[in-house]
């Protein structure tokens, strides 16, 4: 069950692999953080997930079984994605477009039924869009609308929710409101797998982190493991100290500017990481 | 204007059906010659009083009823094709002709009418097979080396090759050196159904149901669409698929249109955005409203035609577009945030 990535490579082009060897295992009720820098592979590990592209190598399970042998529907019947951001062409109402999320549930010609309408109803609930119903989705602000594409993955009532990067461009308090609704979904048991670029974020939002680094996953496990200042370094290339909240024990990453452009000189920041690395080693 | 309620669709819906049947009893009626109601009805149904003339039968049955039955054809064709392009090109622009069609078709006809005008059978043949032609190379210039069909390609292919196509007519008809059958091939691209009868029906009547019923098919798939690609593969829509199917079906329903009746503009353009605006973007509702108002639209706009300047005939696509671009400004001018 959930999700099981081995040893899966993908090229765009020949040459260069943009997924190398990527391994995950994600087990259902679980939610992951897919973090890495921008290049690392993680839209495309997702969209492989997501059976947008094929694997050259490797293999993706999804409930157990290979996604090549699940027809198109029946497998959006188990899995949902919300993309980095969304180009409507026509003027759908909010409803409508959630409304799609059903699409897999029921037959080409078939009307809306009873279960349909209530799983549409609770979606936009869940997501906080019912107000906006009637609305162009055209017209709508981007934390608005991407608050509308949540609710319609969440009416395809799938197990498993795909995000990729879904806050990247929506402002703090948007981004806050967004995670919040998909942090009531991992509590209610859906397997999650988001990619995100904001890492105090991704440590709040997810039970474990997935650190991707030129296509592969290099770290994977607990929180505390994973967002280390040298995981951080090595990966992203950038100086981080991590703290811990004092109040609510949350992880979080503060970013060094003046380091960045210092390059070498490391040794200010180097005594605030160690005291992170010791706290995190001694309260798992 | 956004979210209609399911019982205003279907008023909206069974009105169109309403004054489509309405349209083609007037087209028969209306003309040069104008017949009126009560033989018609008394040789149809029996009763009192005299019936049709013979020369009035012919008019009727012969004359009138296959051009009106053509224009329904070629309209609802040209209107579902335009509906079919904008939702899979995702792009309020695209009409039938966007991928060289019209301009294929139009080098053609013109062969047919300069080099081989004693066979007559020929022209919608020859515009067919320019269409086909002008389409083919459009998609064989589209298609990657992975065989996957960028829809951006395919857009800009359409555009030279089309141009390509209308240089090659234009030089052709310069080298015709003007008369008879250098306006001959003007009036042909312009459009027109007059050369309208039975037969050219009996072949495109299961052409243009069959490609209707296909685009029919899809139109909850055109709706995930307007979503984006990967969107509508979450929700499972194959793009490939749809674009597949949709690309050469549409063709096929345009290329027949524009074979029977020349290159009638406009239709495939505003008949759809017309109807979104009045119905909502929905492709389940669109596809039959567009057919059903291209129909009737096409069909009035030949009653005009042919009776404007009677016993002369006015080229309908001239119609089409006096009556359509009009139009189209002033939707565009008060909803055109919405287009």
């Amino acid at each position: 069950m959930g999700i099981s990535v081995r040893n899966v490579s993908f090229a765009y082009e020949p040459i260069h692999e943009v997924v190398h060897d990527a391994t995950l295992t994600i087990n259902p009720g679980e939610s992951v953080a897919l973090i890495g820098p921008n290049g690392s592979g993680k839209s495309t590990l997702l969209r492989l997930i997501a059976g947008g592209l094929r694997p050259n190598r490797g293999s993706i399970l999804v409930d157990d079984r290979d996604i090549a042998t699940y027809g198109a529907r029946a497998f959006a019947r188990r899995l949902a994605m919300v993309e980095q951001q969304h180009a409507v062409s026509f003027d759908f109402s909010v409803r409508e477009v959630v409304a799609m999320g059903r699409m897999p549930h029921r037959g080409r010609f078939a009307r809306e039924t009873a279960d349909d309408r209530q799983a549409i109803h609770r979606a936009m609930a869940l997501a906080e869009v019912d107000t906006l119903a009637k609305r162009s989705i055209r017209e709508l602000s981007g934390g608005e609308g991407q608050r509308v594409f949540l609710a319609m993955a969440l009416a395809q009532e799938a197990g498993i929710l795909l995000l990729d990067e879904p806050t990247t461009f929506l402002d703090l308090r948007h981004q806050l409101a967004f995670l919040s609704i998909v942090k009531r979904r991992i509590t209610e048991g859906t397997t999650v797998l988001l990619a995100i670029h904001d890492l105090t974020l991704a440590a709040q939002t997810a039970d474990r982190i997935a650190m991707m680094h030129d296509g592969a996953v290099v770290h994977d496990g607990a929180t505390t493991d994973v967002l280390t200042a040298e995981n951080v370094r090595a990966v992203f290339d950038v100086t981080v100290a991590i703290g811990e909240d004092s109040t609510s024990g949350m992880p979080y990453v503060l970013p060094s500017l003046h380091e960045a452009q210092n390059g070498d000189d490391h040794s200010s920041v180097e005594c605030a990481w160690d005291v992170a690395k010791q706290r995190a080693g001694q309260d798992p | 204007m956004r979210s209609k309620t399911r019982r205003a669709t279907h008023w909206i819906l069974g009105g169109l059906a309403v004054v489509l049947v309405a349209s083609m009893g007037a087209g028969i009626v209306i003309g040069p010659v104008v017949i009126p109601l009560r033989p018609i009805v008394t040789t149809l149904f029996g009763g009192p009083g005299e019936g049709l003339t013979a020369v009035q039968e012919v008019i009727l049955w012969q004359i009138r009823a296959p051009r009106v039955v053509l224009a329904l054809l070629v309209g609802a064709g040209l209107a579902v094709s335009g509906a079919a392009m904008q939702g899979l090109f995702r792009n309020p622009l695209a009409s039938p002709y966007i991928l060289g069609v019209a301009s294929g078709a139009s080098t053609g006809a013109a062969l047919v009418i300069l080099f081989a005008s004693s066979f007559a059978f020929l022209l919608p043949v020859g515009a067919f097979v320019g269409a086909a032609a002008a389409v083919g190379i459009v998609y064989g210039l589209a298609q990657s080396r992975n065989r996957k069909l960028s829809i951006f390609t395919l857009i800009l292919a359409g555009v030279a090759v089309g141009s390509l196509f209308s240089a090659i007519t234009s030089f052709l008809l310069f080298l015709s050196s003007g008369g008879e059958k250098l306006s001959e091939v003007l009036f042909w691209i312009m459009g027109g159904l007059g050369r309208a009868d039975w037969e050219a029906i009996a072949v495109l009547l299961p052409i243009v149901a069959a490609c209707v019923a296909i685009v029919f098919f899809f139109a909850r798939d055109l709706n995930a669409l307007a979503l984006g690609e990967e969107t509508a593969q979450h929700v499972g829509v194959r793009p490939e698929n749809l674009y597949r199917w949709l690309l050469v079906v549409t063709t096929l329903l345009t290329a027949a249109s524009v074979a029977m009746a020349g290159t009638i503009g406009f239709i495939g353009l505003v008949i759809p955005h017309i109807m979104r605006l009045s119905l909502g973007p929905d492709h389940r509702r669109l596809l039959p409203a567009s057919a059903m108002a291209g129909g009737c639209f096409l069909i009035w706009s030949d009653v005009v035609a042919r009776s404007a300047f009677a016993p002369a005939e006015l080229p309908v696509g001239v119609i089409t577009a006096f009556l359509g671009a009009p139009f189209f400004l002033y939707l565009l001018k008060t909803k055109g945030a919405q287009l």
